[in-house]
């Protein structure tokens, strides 16, 4: 197995444990007596601990251990959660996966670092009252003291310590455990083997099944590298640890926690294999007998009494075995996912993306032939190619819940720094959309949330003297609509002030004097560059800090930004995005000899042009549409298509946010699934146009931006049909 | 070696190992359970590798769990030095004394 890949895996479990961990510690603050997610918080440390242990970080498990056991105190009852631990306890969280990454990059811990962990650990030891110092430091220096003079908590072994449990196939595989042991003899001095063996049923034993484990202590001065070339072919299937001589007394527990065997008896082959002494193990155990055990681990103690009666094992190795079988079950639930990198996904979406054009050309040469049973069998392919289009995008879709969650932290957070009470209402977490959008929305997100607390929730007084409840509410919701998502961030704040907003907006020369808007346009003006920054007036002051940068942020995304406030019952923020980046369901029009793809999604319906309303359009950029006015976007005039064409015009009414248009073109040609190919950089800039295609038959067609031709058709004059709340009276034509 | 009607031996010559360890192996356990002394020969064992030193477990431990007298005696080089190599050279008979 390739180490890295192993280290990087450790890292992303450690990323997974750590946000749990988050969650129940949040979750724990409203329910201090939950001994779920005190377990859960416990498990998350742990598991890390132990893995980290494997890898051999010893800054993980070092600092991860005293976490760890202040929990262990909570869980056992002799400590209670209060707000103030579970804040340190998030710190140390974070804290843990400064270390962990530190760790898995192979870098030592800066003086920083180090003192931060110090820091956070006496601030522990402070809230706890010393008792998880005295029991964690007393337990290693007890031994270093008394028997060993190097370092704390190392047992005084001066050999290697291997253990190996041997695969079944072993033998069958040519890999003899003799081979080993005779390459171990070559590297040093073998003081000791034992071979352990323990079935019992020898009737169905098959002695080419190999049933042996070895723990042998070895003297050699070779690096460990070179010891653990000697298992390099059985490392994969078989169970094989390797500590060094004076390896810590936490190293012996986590290997007899991963061996097979009962504790007590590894704890006795330990013993006389001359790995650890029995006052070793017994130094150990008179810490324990001090430390109570948990309610929790009632058929442990048995087992823990015996043990400690015949002075084998410690407390801390039968709850580490509970605990084992605690992951094992946790591990087969999660069998269900696999763990795939990203990349490939978007090799496999690009593939398919190619297969789609490909598709859509042997589509057209088979209907140019007109060979019946050809067309045929190539409608099925397209059908196919269309399904694994779907499957293979939706491998790429995650929940946006995780995203979310992670806003629970930072409304804690920011909400204590403000000193404001605010409460987070998450909605719609299971809506899926793209991980590449997820990943970009995460920071657009993380500002309008900060805003919103810092800007839009009034102080408390403030908000009690308004009539409304002191504690203050920030809504994140999520749904899918006409193929976008949408995200709304919504807080019930004191709203935008709409007059100040527009007194700045003339000061700063962004709106001419006497310009008639909209109270929508006016919000909308938050998000213009130069609106924010600057001085800090009033309340809406800061609100517009940074908002550009978001909303170029979310049009990055093909997405859009929108906003809604009232004043004294609180604004809300709409960011519509599309569900992916990289292959569309496209509706394709022609005009002149062009071929031009619209988003199907944005598509509303098609409508046909007679003759008279023709004309009428001609005149007027708007024409009546069952009673409503909508305006037109003629693109043979906005491209600048040469010649006229002869045939009837039709509109495509077009939908986005909450807004209509219609688009006249000459031709309409039909849906075409296509794949999105971004522009180079020197057409960035070009208006209305968000990408380009290949059609099946080697033609280039654009993608229209159907947002950006909106907002083109409003500044051309016509103010848009508003169809998100149905109130006509607030959008008026002007033309 | 005296002749008490119990005492069996059984003498394994040549190549004690993965190919033909399981054979060995049912011979090893039919005389397990029908006699109370048994001696196993490995003076002739030529090639010996952890399936056939498998099979001796199995049948050292199956003994002593059924009060069985299983003697490993005359141990060739190959099958010492497996056992010793194993830290299990106490089980087998050392030579000089039967």
């Amino acid at each position: 197995m390739n180490l890295d890949s192993a280290q990087q895996g450790y890292l992303t479990e450690c990323n997974e444990l750590l946000v749990e961990m988050e969650g129940a510690l949040l979750r724990l603050e409203g329910d201090p007596e939950n001994g779920d997610l005190i377990n859960a918080v416990f498990r998350a440390a742990h598991t890390i601990k132990g893995t980290g242990g494997v890898f051999g970080f010893d800054d993980v498990v070092e600092f991860t251990h005293v976490v760890e056991n202040a929990l262990d105190t909570i869980r056992s009852g002799e400590l209670k959660i209060n707000s103030e631990l579970v804040a340190l306890f998030l710190s140390l969280r974070d804290q843990m996966e400064i270390v962990v990454e530190h760790a898995v990059n192979g870098e030592t811990l800066s003086g920083e670092v180090k003192k931060q962990n110090d820091d956070l650990l006496a601030s522990l030891v402070a809230l706890t009252g010393g008792s998880i110092e005295e029991k964690e430091e007393g337990s290693d220096e007890k031994i270093s003291s008394e028997e060993s003079d190097d370092g704390a908590g190392c047992s005084e072994n001066e050999n290697w310590h291997l253990s190996v449990r041997f695969s079944k196939d072993a033998l069958r595989d040519g890999m003899d455990p003799l081979s080993i042991l005779r390459y171990l003899s070559g590297m040093g001095d073998i003081k000791q083997v034992i071979t352990v063996f323990d079935k019992d049923e020898e009737e169905e034993l098959s002695p080419i099944d190999c049933h042996l484990g070895l723990e042998i202590a070895l003297f050699s001065g070779e690096e460990k590298e070179t010891i653990e070339s000697a298992f390099e072919f059985v490392r994969e299937d078989c169970l094989v640890h390797i500590l060094p001589p004076r390896a810590k007394i936490k190293r012996y527990i986590e290997m007899i926690n991963a061996l097979p065997e009962d504790d007590k008896k590894i704890g006795e082959l330990l013993v006389s294999c001359g790995a650890l002494t029995k006052s070793e193990l017994e130094g150990v155990i008179d810490e324990q007998t001090e430390h109570r055990f948990s309610p929790a681990a009632g058929n442990s103690q048995v087992l823990g009494e015996i043990v400690t009666e015949k002075g084998m094992v410690q407390k801390e190795v039968v709850e580490a075995a509970a605990e084992k079988q605690q992951r094992v079950r946790s591990l087969n639930s999660s069998a269900k996912t696999i763990r795939v990198d990203s990349e490939k996904l978007d090799t496999l979406v690009n593939l398919v993306g190619e297969m789609v054009i490909a598709g859509a050309g042997t589509d057209l040469i088979a209907r140019r032939l007109g060979d019946d049973s050809l067309v045929e069998s190539m409608s099925v392919m397209s059908r196919l190619v269309e399904e694994i289009r779907d499957s293979a995008l939706h491998l790429r879709m995650v929940q946006i819940g995780e995203t979310f969650n992670r806003f629970n932290r930072v409304v804690r957070d920011v909400s204590k720094e403000l000193g404001k009470d605010i409460r987070l209402e998450i909605a719609g977490a299971e809506t899926e959309l793209d991980k590449t959008v997820v990943e970009k929305i995460g920071d657009p997100l993380m500002h309008l949330v900060r805003n919103a607390m810092d800007h839009g929730i009034e102080p408390a007084d403030i908000r009690v003297a308004a009539g409304k409840p002191a504690q203050g509410l920030l809504k994140l919701n999520a749904y899918h609509d006409s193929g976008s998502i949408v995200i709304e961030v919504e807080d019930d704040g004191a709203g935008l002030k709409r007059d100040a907003i527009l007194a700045k907006a003339i000061e700063k020369g962004i709106v001419a004097n006497g310009q008639v808007l909209t109270d929508q346009e006016i919000y909308r003006l938050i998000f213009e560059p130069g609106f924010s920054t600057a001085e800090q007036v009033t309340n809406l002051s800061g609100r517009g800090v940074g908002m550009d940068v978001v909303k170029k942020n979310i049009e990055a995304l093909r997405g859009l930004v929108d906003i809604e406030s009232e004043v004294g019952i609180g604004s809300k923020i709409v960011i519509r995005m599309p569900l992916t980046l990289a292959i569309i369901d496209g509706f394709l029009v022609g005009v002149g000899h062009s071929s031009y793809v619209i988003p199907l999604d944005m598509v509303l319906e098609c409508v046909e042009l007679s003759d008279a309303e023709r004309i009428e359009a001609r005149k007027q950029s708007y024409i009546n549409l069952r009673d409503e006015v909508l305006p037109l976007m003629r693109l043979r005039d906005s491209f600048n298509i040469k010649g006229e064409n002869s045939g009837r015009e039709n509109i495509v009414v077009v939908q986005c946010g909450g807004l209509k248009a219609g688009l006249i073109v000459d031709e309409l040609r039909g849906e075409f699934q296509t794949v999105i190919k971004p522009l180079g950089r020197i057409f960035q800039g070009l208006k209305g146009i968000s990408g380009s295609t290949i059609l099946g038959s080697g033609e280039v067609a654009v993608i229209l931006d159907v947002p950006g031709l909106i907002k083109q058709v409003a500044e051309a004059g016509g103010r848009i049909t508003s169809v998100s709340n149905g109130n006509q009276n607030k959008s008026h034509v002007v033309h | 070696m005296s002749a008490n009607s119990n005492e069996e031996m059984l003498v394994i010559d040549g190549d004690m190992n993965i190919y033909n360890a399981e054979n060995i192996k049912q011979d090893l356990f039919s005389l397990l359970a029908n006699h109370k002394d048994i001696n196993v020969n490995l003076m002739n064992v030529t090639e010996f590798d952890t399936a056939g030193f498998q099979v001796l477990l199995f049948g050292k431990q199956y003994a002593d769990k059924n009060e069985i007298k299983l003697t490993l005696c005359s141990a060739s080089d190959a099958v010492e030095e497996v056992f010793k190599l194993y830290g299990m050279s106490a089980l087998l008979e050392n030579q000089h004394e039967s």
